[in-house]
């Protein structure tokens, strides 16, 4: 039997409808229990049914209780869903909550694992028999009614009631969902199944069995999900810190119209109070106009009166001088008389000699005078001729000095300039060694470039040879993939079928000839010879002869059909069964693969494993190469890198290389050198070599051209200082005539002046000291003369002084008229006229302004709205500031980039969506698909349950026909369908019975038959062990029977109930139930045990000790729980 | 020359890519530490006097641990002298939480040759001829044009001086323009080179100025529609100063970002067969109507671009766009001769519903034909698919 199929490993039973206890253990495949009639086989049927289908607290559990006691009936079954899952129900009835269901994976140890009304609803999960669980509102209350479990648990009164029912009587559609569902998958193609599973496998990754997307790990929506929420959220982050700097910013927008309203009132409070001022400051003008005018006219009007007074003064300084004039001719009258009177007293003090004493001691004085002028020229001449001499000097060492210094000069800067002439050179040595450089740096990067290109280019073509064997690994184990070859074992499987069927065919291929003659005219016969079809030609009276090893069928149209066949019925039915079982076996490997025979799978298989061993070659040749190849991002990076550097050098050769000479003529030209290249750490270190040299000249130079500047401005001034002291010298000589001369002759010219001087000094002496007299009478007259004109002079000075006082008033009044004139010529009285009207008309001019408005409190007002511009400006500074920290332009990039995730990924899920909606569409347009394409549900039970109906009746009967609902209709029979009821009851029995081994075989569960067969006659019997013993190959049948010799018992495990049951009405020192030490076997020791076999290892030995005690222990479990 | 330096910015270490797959981003992610490990070997082997790094380097101010310590990791394991200058940007401003911060594990194990900017006017000579002068950004968001507010050249000073600061040079209507940074502010301010960091593609934003201002670029592109990224500036410095700085542009990236439009089975084909899809992030739509066969064609090329358990993808990372690949339900379906009749009534009805609802009948049907023709195949997993 199948592992997957479920079976019944053990009943127990108390108190249950006449059975006081009962403990049986089963097994896979067959078991036939058998006791007589009473002992309450139908008690246990129906107690394996309550424990599957009825709840604890289900007053249909009334048929249960025992007449015989008070106790609740219970029930105790073990099922083994598949191996290592076993279940075990418990369940007493009339109580509620005493239903349990216990867990083992061993079948001893058992832990509890659900309870109470719990236990009705998962153990309909078990069973998957499309029964929902009882209670809840609207729920099935009783005994649940339906096709499937009349199959499988049908009653022994209504043996034949499958063929009376339908799925359309099911109060639901679960079962026949549940049949749909096995049914399918009986009949399905195995590509489609393929198909099938592939796709139910894609939907199940991404929804649940409820069509919900699943949310858990490992679903394809839960990572997508997670990684869009995040983005969402981080989207609405960053949309908040956006609208806050956009609301930063609009602050700092507002607070800039703030300011620039501010700044426009302090403004007009300002203008305002400008304009106020200028017309006050042009009244304030006017009115000084208007006092400059009145202080002019002032000032006219004085100098006019001081010019009268003028006037005045004038005339009488006129008489007074008329006077005075007067007065001067008597004067002059009377002063030659004096002057007369005087020169006669000079001329007696003079005298001629002292005349002559007087000129010659003038004479003296004169000489004695000029010799001293002449000794001080003489001194000034030789002191200029000293000077021009000592500065004659000066120039000479001056111009030494400089011509010295020139020289120098020189030299420095024929120095300077030679160290320039060898920079120069050196730059351009330097040049052409730097080219020379970079033409070797060139070269040598040119050069690792290209072994850079060729590593990369043979990485390359490695990578690509990898690529190429991965792929071409790829293709054949997906080709081998696609061949579905066998494995080894499933080869083996199939060779042991078929030997097993061969050998099966070769014990009925017994041989033999089959003759036909016709009794008159000709004609052909149809004959399926050994599964081979062929025409045999008749003919009257002539034999025709057919020769076959072990199956022949012969068919003459509208005559007859025959068939004989070799073996002995069982033979016949070994090599079918043989047969049916290669058939099985290799449907599916031969629909899968497209082959048709073991050999032609063979080499089937035997090509995938080339295919699978030339991949594996071809995979560890990829990695060989990849491992060859590793590295070629490296070698792409150092491709581009070198190459970037090959550039770098190549460009640097062009900066050296004239306009239109190409980098390759430069080389050529090298070339073409005799010299070969230096290498570049040699000319690295010549031009190294050259620039130090050249730094230092550099550095020399500048420090000559420091002091060639020092010197140069040094010579300049000098130069200066001699041209002046030349031009001074010029003039100086120029003035001094022959100062060489005067230098030479000044001692005796001196001493010359000195001895005439004092020779003049003595002369002198002499002269004064002569004297003379008679002079005193002259003076008397003189005197007197004196006097008279002392009077009139005295009358003269009086008019004299009175005309200096009329002159002097005069002149004062003349003095007080000039300033007054002087202001009056400096002010204009028609410009102050003039300036006065020019106030009045600018002040006329000025724009109307609002005079009225108090000053104070508009500047106030107008130092209130400065205030105001400094605090928002104070604002302004502080919300730029925020608008700053926020992010500007950053939070705009953020936000862009967030957006453009989430507008990726809602189109990520969205693909994924499209994807999984698309499996999902092709999930179920197969459903649909294959719901249209397959008939109805019957279509699949006809050909099992009609195959074993013909080997049942020797190919008596057709098809039977089963309807869409499963509802057996009838059977075809001689040409035509016929109603069940037109067959006998045995017939129908059987037909039952086959309809619910299909059905069993396609739940894959257990068959409870509760004397199924007993109107069946011992042919059919007999055939029907057949059908038995292979249906108890695939599920377990469980036989309830009186009739024990009815069954296969040497296929069976075979329970003799009488050892299993107590019945609640016999005492219980009933023979039957003695103590097992004393029967260890369980059965009577007088009595032969029923055809017990042996081939059956049995998991747990009758325990004669458990059916004694059964009741007593389950009551007592039962309570302790 | 007289100075050579080594320009980078943009990196964004710490660049989350959630609309690819765990593994895709993961590729993604990874690259973009790969690719500081290449610049600064490209910085040894042109032998530069520095390196800067102008602004961006990761993608916020205090990313997770295994991206700056990536970095760390990269300046650790060289025993440099050339000194490393890395700048804030706008993404990685300095900040008091920041991994630039002095209290930060990252910033307190750089070595002594990683110089951060952390100060307004930041300076740092290169020898005794040339200095370095930057700006960090100390916000996400600002309106200082950073360059305009560094040291002007002293007029005693010759020596070369580099500008580095992270902004924006120009002025899109409509867009928001963050750290401005004004034309010709590199001669008006006596630079010799302006450094700097933000936009994405290589870029010499003055090529008339005497003194060049560049974008470098990021070093690995971040998303589709970036031109000219993947590189690195090379700055030259020639001896004769009145010469402009010589900018060279290096290539160091190896991820190229690309969409593509397939509107025919033969150019899916010729996709499929270029050999630069490893490196490739590959945004494909699909836009044709086939016949079951060759749609059934396209969808294995898909999986081979996507990769499976079993299969190294072909493309690096891969976007597909697939809602206009249509099955031609119309179109005759070939299947073996000895088809049971269940699955041809099945693949009619599909055939049938396809017509009306292209989408999951069309793919039903496609998942019929390819489990009849190669049952085993629906075992293949699609890593790429989620």
């Amino acid at each position: 039997m199948p592992s997957e199929a479920m079976w019944i490993r053990r009943l127990e039973v108390t108190h249950c409808a006449g059975i006081a206890a009962a403990g049986i253990d089963f097994e896979p495949g067959l078991n036939v229990l058998h006791g007589p009639n009473e002992l309450g086989k139908s008690s246990l049927v129906a107690a394996i049914r309550a424990a599957l289908l009825l709840q604890s607290t289900s007053t249909a559990a009334e048929d249960l209780f025992d007449w015989n006691t008070i106790e609740p009936p219970a029930t105790t079954l073990v099922l083994e869903q598949e191996p290592g899952r076993i279940w075990r129900v418990r369940k007493e009835f009339g109580r509620r909550g005493h239903a349990y269901l216990d867990f083992s994976r061993d079948g001893q140890q058992f832990q509890a694992e659900h309870r109470g009304r719990e236990v009705e609803g998962s153990l309909q999960e078990i069973l998957r028999w499309g029964i929902e669980a009882p209670g809840g509102r609207g729920g099935r209350r009783g005994m649940p009614s339906s096709l499937i479990t009349t199959a499988l648990l049908g009653e022994q009164s209504d043996v034949v009631g499958i063929l009376h029912q339908s799925l359309a009587d099911d109060p639901n559609a679960s079962g026949r969902e549940r049949l749909t569902e096995a049914l399918q998958a009986l009949a399905e193609d195995p590509r489609f199944k393929q198909v099938v599973n592939a796709v139910q496998g894609k939907v199940d990754e991404a929804f649940t069995a409820t069509g919900r997307k699943r949310t858990g790990r490992g679903s394809p929506w839960a990572d997508l999900r997670q990684r869009r929420e995040n983005a969402v959220a981080r989207e609405r982050d960053i949309r908040q810190q956006v609208a806050a700097s956009q609301g930063a910013r609009e602050q700092v927008g507002q607070l800039g119209e703030q300011l620039f309203a501010a700044r426009a009132e302090t403004e007009r409070l300002a203008d305002a109070l400008q304009r106020r001022r200028q017309r006050e400051a042009a009244e304030q003008a006017r009115k000084d106009a208007q006092a400059g005018f009145e202080r002019v006219q002032g000032i006219v009007a004085q100098l006019t009166e001081n010019e009268q007074a003028v006037e005045a003064a004038t005339a009488t300084a006129a008489q007074l001088d008329a006077d005075r004039a007067q007065l001067e001719t008597e004067l002059n009258a009377l002063a030659p008389l004096a002057e007369a009177a005087e020169a006669r007293v000079q001329e007696l003090e003079s005298g001629a000699e002292e005349q002559q004493r007087r000129l010659r001691e003038q004479e003296a004085e004169n000489r004695r005078l000029a010799l001293d002028a002449e000794d001080k020229a003489h001194q000034n001449r030789v002191a200029e001729a000293g000077r021009l001499a000592s500065l004659a000097s000066e120039i000479e060492a001056a111009t030494k000095t400089a011509d010295r210094l020139e020289q120098e000069l020189a030299g420095k800067r024929e120095l300077v300039q030679r160290a320039r002439d060898e920079n120069e050179d050196d730059t351009a040595d330097i040049d052409e060694l730097e080219f020379k450089r970079s033409v070797v740096q060139f070269l040598a990067a040119a050069a690792a470039r290209e072994v850079a290109q060729q590593a990369r280019d043979a990485a390359r073509t490695l990578a690509s040879q990898a690529d190429e064997q991965e792929q071409q690994a790829v293709a054949a184990r997906e080709e081998a993939a696609r061949l579905n070859a066998p494995d080894a074992a499933e080869i083996e499987r199939l060779r042991a079928a078929q030997t097993t069927w061969e050998v099966a065919r070769a014990k009925v291929s017994v041989g033999f000839v089959a003759e036909v003659t016709l009794l008159a005219g000709d004609g052909e016969a149809q004959a399926e010879v050994d599964g081979e079809s062929r025409s045999v030609p008749l003919a009257a009276n002539k034999a025709a002869a057919v020769e076959a090893e072990r199956d022949l069928t012969l068919t003459i149209p509208e005559v007859a059909t025959l068939r004989v066949q070799g073996g002995g019925a069982n033979l016949r039915a070994d090599a079918d069964a043989a047969e049916r079982r290669w058939q099985d076996a290799s449907s599916a490997v031969f629909g899968r693969t497209g082959c048709d025979t073991l050999q032609a799978l063979v080499e089937l298989k035997n090509r995938a494993d080339e295919l699978l061993a030339h991949a594996d070659q071809l995979a560890r040749d990829a990695d060989s190469a990849r491992l060859r190849a590793d590295g070629i991002d490296a070698l792409e990076q150092r491709v581009v890198t070198e190459e970037a550097t090959a550039q770098h050098h190549r460009a640097a050769v062009e900066e050296f290389l004239d306009p239109g000479e190409s980098v390759e003529e430069a080389l050529h030209q090298l070339q073409a050198e005799d010299q070969p290249l230096q290498d570049e750490a040699s000319l690295t270190g010549e031009i190294e070599q050259r620039k130090e040299s050249l730094q230092k000249r550099e550095r020399l130079c500048d420090r000559f051209d420091n002091e060639i500047n020092t010197d140069a401005r040094d010579l300049a001034r000098q130069r200066e200082e001699l041209a002046a002291r030349e031009t001074r010298f010029a003039d100086g000589a120029e003035q001094a005539g022959d100062w060489r001369s005067t230098l030479q002759g000044a001692e005796a010219e001196s001493a010359r002046i000195a001895r005439e001087r004092s020779a003049v000094e003595t002369e002198l002496e002499a002269i004064r000291t002569e004297a003379t007299t008679q002079v005193e009478a002259a003076r008397e007259a003189s005197e007197e003369s004196g006097r008279r004109l002392a009077a009139v002079q005295q009358a003269f000075e009086q008019k004299t002084d009175a005309l200096a006082a009329a002159n002097k008033e005069l002149a004062h009044l003349q003095g007080e008229t000039r300033p007054l004139r002087a202001n009056a010529e400096g002010e204009d009285l028609e410009a102050a006229q003039a300036a006065l009207e020019a106030a009045s008309q600018a002040l006329a001019e000025l724009p109307a302004g609002d005079d009225t408005f108090d000053i104070p409190e508009t500047e106030r007002q107008a130092l209130r709205a400065k205030r105001l511009v400094a605090d928002l400006e104070s604002e302004l500074r502080k919300a730029e500031g925020a608008l700053e920290q926020m992010g500007g332009q950053v939070l705009e990039e953020q936000r862009e980039q967030v957006e453009e995730t989430v507008k990726a990924l809602d189109s990520r899920e969205r693909e994924l969506e499209l994807d999984y909606e698309a499996w999902r569409l092709l999930r179920d347009t197969l459903t649909e698909a294959d719901e249209a394409s397959a008939a109805h549900l019957g279509s699949a039970l006809v050909e099992p349950v009609s195959r074993r109906m013909g080997a049942l009746t020797g190919g008596r009967y057709g098809d039977i026909a089963i309807g869409p609902q499963l509802n057996a209709t009838g059977i075809a029979l001689a040409g035509g369908d016929r109603p069940f009821t037109s067959l006998s009851i045995g017939t129908q029995e059987q037909i039952a019975l086959l309809l619910r081994l299909a059905i069993a075989e396609a739940l894959g569960t257990f068959l409870i038959l509760d004397d199924q067969l007993t109107q069946s006659d011992t042919s059919r019997m007999n055939a029907m062990h057949g059908v038995l013993t292979e249906a108890a190959e695939r599920v377990q049948v469980v036989i309830f029977t009186c009739h024990p010799d009815s069954y296969p018992l040497d296929a069976a495990n075979v329970v003799d109930l009488t050892q299993h049951v107590i019945r609640s009405d016999r005492a219980p020192e009933s023979p039957s139930i003695q103590p097992a030490s004393n029967n260890p076997t369980g059965f009577e020791a007088s009595e032969e045990p029923p055809h017990r076999t042996n081939r059956r290892r049995r998991r747990n030995p009758p325990d004669t000790n458990e059916a004694v005690d059964t009741a007593t222990a389950l009551k007592n479990s039962m309570e302790s729980r | 020359m007289a100075l050579t330096l080594l320009h980078t910015a943009d990196w964004h270490l710490g660049r989350r890519f959630p609309a690819f797959g765990r593994e895709q981003e993961l590729r993604l992610t990874r690259a973009r530490l790969e690719v500081v490990g290449r610049i600064l070997d490209l910085a040894e082997s042109r032998n530069v006097d520095a390196v800067l790094c102008a602004g961006d380097l990761f993608d916020s101010p205090n990313p997770d641990e295994e991206w700056w310590d990536g970095v760390l990791k990269e300046f650790t394991r060289r025993n440099w002298q050339r000194p490393v200058v890395l700048l804030p940007g706008n993404h990685d401003p300095l900040t008091p939480n920041s991994l630039y911060h002095p209290s930060h594990r990252f910033r307190s194990n750089l070595p002594d040759y990683v110089h951060v900017v952390d100060a307004k006017g930041w300076q740092l000579p290169l020898g005794e001829d040339a200095e370095v002068v930057a700006s960090p950004c100390l916000s996400h968001a600002g309106q200082t044009d950073l360059a305009a507010s560094l040291p002007q050249r002293a007029e005693d000073d010759d020596r070369i001086r580099i500008g580095l600061v992270h902004g924006q040079t120009f002025d899109i209507e409509g867009h928001q323009t963050n750290f401005p940074i004004a034309k010709g502010t590199a001669d008006e301010r006596g630079f010799d080179y302006l450094a700097i960091g933000d936009t994405h593609a290589f870029r010499d934003v003055e090529p008339d100025a005497a003194a060049p201002t560049v974008y470098p670029g990021a070093p690995e592109a971040t998303n589709f529609g970036e031109r000219d990224t993947g590189n690195v500036a090379v700055v030259f410095f020639p001896l004769d100063r009145r010469r402009r700085a010589i900018v060279r542009k290096e290539a160091v990236g190896t991820w190229n970002w690309r969409e593509e439009t397939c509107t025919s089975l033969s150019a899916l084909r010729a996709l499929r067969a270029d050999p630069k899809l490893r490196r490739t992030v590959l945004r494909l739509t699909l836009e044709m109507e086939l016949p079951m066969a060759e749609y059934d064609e396209a969808e294995r090329i898909l999986s081979e671009l996507e990769g499976s358990m079993a299969a190294t993808p072909r493309a690096g990372v891969l976007d597909v766009q697939r809602e206009d690949l249509r099955l031609a339900a119309n179109a005759p379906i070939e299947f073996d001769g000895d088809l049971p009749e269940v699955l041809k009534e099945a693949a009619e009805r599909l055939r049938a519903r396809a017509e009306n609802e292209p989408e999951v009948a069309g793919r039903a049907l496609h998942h019929l034909y390819r489990l009849i023709k190669e049952p085993s195949s629906s075992d293949q997993e699609r890593p790429g698919a989620v």
